[in-house]
C-alpha cells in the first residue's frame, strides 16, 4: 500500500497577509481525507478575507472584493503545481503561494496568467516560495484585476511529485 | 471664504521664466535624495536605485516633466518621489497630477502594482498606517488607478479599495487623475480622465461631465475622522510589486507625472 502525505486544510478564517493585525487561523472547515493527487477544491472568493487589501509584501492591492486562503499541508518539500479556474463572469483570479506563517510573506509570488503555477516559479513570477514540508504553506486566490464583480467561484487544483511512504505488505 | 492653494506647480517646473521658445528653461534636477526636491519646487526628494531625470515633453503644455524610473535589479526599497509638506493636518484635501505610462511597456498584468502617490497624516488609528490615502498603478490590459483610502470601517486592513481603467487616451499614455478626500463630510471623490479631452475644472455641480467616456469619475463614503489630516504627500514611482519591478527595471521605463496641484478649499482650475 501507499500513501500519499498531502493533506489540503481549508483556512478561511483570518489572514492578514501584509497587515499590522497579521494572523491566520484555520476557521474549521477543514477538507479531510484528501489525500491523492491532483485535487480540485471548489471555492468562492466574494467576501472572503476582505482585510486582505494587500498581497505580497504589500506590493499588489486586491480589488477589494474577496480573497480565499486555503492552507497545504505537505509531507515534505517538493515542487507542486497550482491552477485555478474560473466559472464567474469578470472574475479572473490570481494565485499566490507562500511558505511559512501564513502572516509571512517571505517569497511570496504571485500569478497572473489565470492558469497554472509551479511552485517553485521561473521567469517573471520567480522567485517564488519553495514548499516546506508541514502545514506552513499558504495558497491565496483573489483578483487583482480591475473588473466587476472582480470574486467568484473557482476550482483550483493541486498536483505535483508527492512524497510516498511505502508499506511492507503479504502475498497469500 | 477665502481660497487658499497649498501647492500648484509642474512637477519639474515648467519653461515659464523663459523665452516662451524651445529654449525655455526647466529646473536642474539632482540625481539623488536632496532638499529641496524636484528642483526646487518642492520640500524634498527621495531617490534609492531609482533615476530622476527632465522627461522633454510636459504633460499639460508644460516644457518638461519629472520621469522616475527604477534601476535594473533594484530591490523592494527601489523608490524615486517628490514629497510635499505644506499641508496643515487637511481634513479637507483636493489634489490633481498628470501622469503618462507610455515607457512602461512592462505594465501588462494586475500583479505588476506601484505606487505613485501617498498622503500621509501625523496621527492614525490605532494599528493602522500613517497612509490616508495611497494612489496604486495596476497592470493589465487595460491598466488602471487604485484608491486605497483610510476607513476604520473596513475591519482588519482600515482600507478601503475603488479602482478605475485608464480610459482611451488622445494621446498616447497621458493621464489626469484628481480626488477629493472630505473627511467632515465622509466622501472620497476621484476622477481618472484622458488628459487631453477632459480638462473640465470640475465643481461640486458638474462632477460627473466627463468629456470622453471613456473616462471615470466615482463617488464613495469613508469613515477616517481617525486620521488627523493630510500632514505629508509623495509623488513619483515606490512601493512597486516584486513583478512590477522585473518588469519595468530597465532605465529608460519611467513613469512621468506633471502638472501637480492640491487645494483646501476651492476647485482646482479656478
Amino acid at each position: 500500500m501507499k500513501t500519499s502525505t498531502m493533506l489540503l486544510a481549508l483556512a478561511l478564517g483570518s489572514a492578514f497577509a501584509g497587515s499590522a493585525f497579521a494572523q491566520c487561523t484555520n476557521d474549521g472547515t477543514a477538507v479531510a481525507g484528501v489525500d491523492t493527487p491532483p485535487v480540485t477544491i471548489n471555492g468562492n472568493t466574494c467576501g472572503k478575507n476582505t482585510a486582505l487589501a494587500s498581497i505580497c509584501s504589500g506590493g499588489n492591492f486586491t480589488n477589494g472584493a474577496g480573497t480565499s486562503v486555503i492552507q497545504l499541508t505537505l509531507g515534505a518539500a517538493s515542487a507542486i503545481q497550482l491552477s485555478v479556474v474560473s466559472t464567474t463572469a469578470n472574475f479572473n483570479p490570481e494565485l499566490a503561494f507562500i511558505s511559512g506563517a501564513c502572516s509571512s510573506l517571505t517569497g511570496c509570488t504571485v500569478d497572473d496568467t489565470n492558469g497554472t503555477q509551479t511552485v517553485p516559479a521561473t521567469g517573471t513570477d520567480a522567485p517564488s516560495a519553495q514548499p516546506a514540508a508541514g502545514n506552513q504553506n499558504f495558497v491565496f486566490v483573489t483578483d487583482l484585476n480591475t473588473e466587476s464583480p472582480g470574486c467568484g467561484a473557482y476550482g483550483l487544483t493541486i498536483a505535483g511529485t508527492l512524497p510516498v511512504s511505502l508499506q511492507n505488505f503479504s502475498v497469500q | 471664504m477665502k481660497s487658499f492653494t497649498m501647492k500648484a506647480l509642474a512637477v519639474a517646473v515648467l519653461g515659464l521664466a523663459g523665452t516662451g521658445s524651445a529654449f525655455a528653461l526647466c529646473p536642474t534636477i539632482s540625481a539623488a535624495s536632496a532638499t529641496p526636491g524636484g528642483g526646487g519646487a518642492w520640500s524634498s526628494q527621495t531617490v534609492t536605485a531609482a533615476t530622476f531625470g527632465n522627461a522633454a515633453t510636459g504633460l499639460n503644455g508644460t516644457s518638461c516633466a519629472l520621469s522616475v524610473s527604477i534601476n535594473n535589479g533594484a530591490a523592494s526599497n527601489t523608490k524615486g518621489f517628490v514629497t510635499d509638506l505644506s499641508p496643515a493636518n487637511e481634513t479637507h484635501y483636493r489634489a490633481r497630477f498628470y501622469f503618462n505610462i507610455a515607457g512602461l511597456t512592462g505594465l501588462t498584468q494586475a500583479n505588476r502594482q506601484a505606487r505613485i502617490f501617498s498622503a500621509l497624516a501625523t496621527t492614525a488609528p490605532a494599528g493602522a498606517g500613517a497612509e490616508e490615502l495611497i494612489v496604486n498603478l495596476v497592470g493589465g490590459g487595460v491598466p488602471s488607478i487604485r484608491f486605497v483610502i483610510g476607513d476604520t470601517t473596513v475591519a482588519g486592513s482600515t482600507q478601503k479599495i475603488v479602482s478605475a481603467s485608464l480610459p482611451t487616451a488622445t494621446t498616447a499614455g497621458n493621464y489626469r487623475v484628481e480626488f477629493d478626500l472630505n473627511s467632515t463630510a465622509g466622501t472620497f471623490r476621484y476622477w481618472v480622465l484622458d488628459a487631453a479631452q477632459d480638462n473640465t475644472t470640475f465643481n461640486d455641480s458638474n462632477s460627473a461631465a466627463l468629456t470622453n467616456a471613456s473616462g471615470t469619475y466615482g463617488s464613495t463614503t469613508i469613515t477616517d475622522t481617525g486620521w488627523s489630516g493630510v500632514k505629508q504627500v509623495n509623488l513619483g514611482l515606490f512601493g512597486t510589486s516584486t513583478q512590477f519591478r522585473q518588469a519595468n527595471q530597465v532605465t529608460g521605463q519611467p513613469l512621468i507625472v506633471d502638472e501637480f496641484d492640491s487645494r483646501r478649499a476651492t476647485f482646482i482650475g479656478q
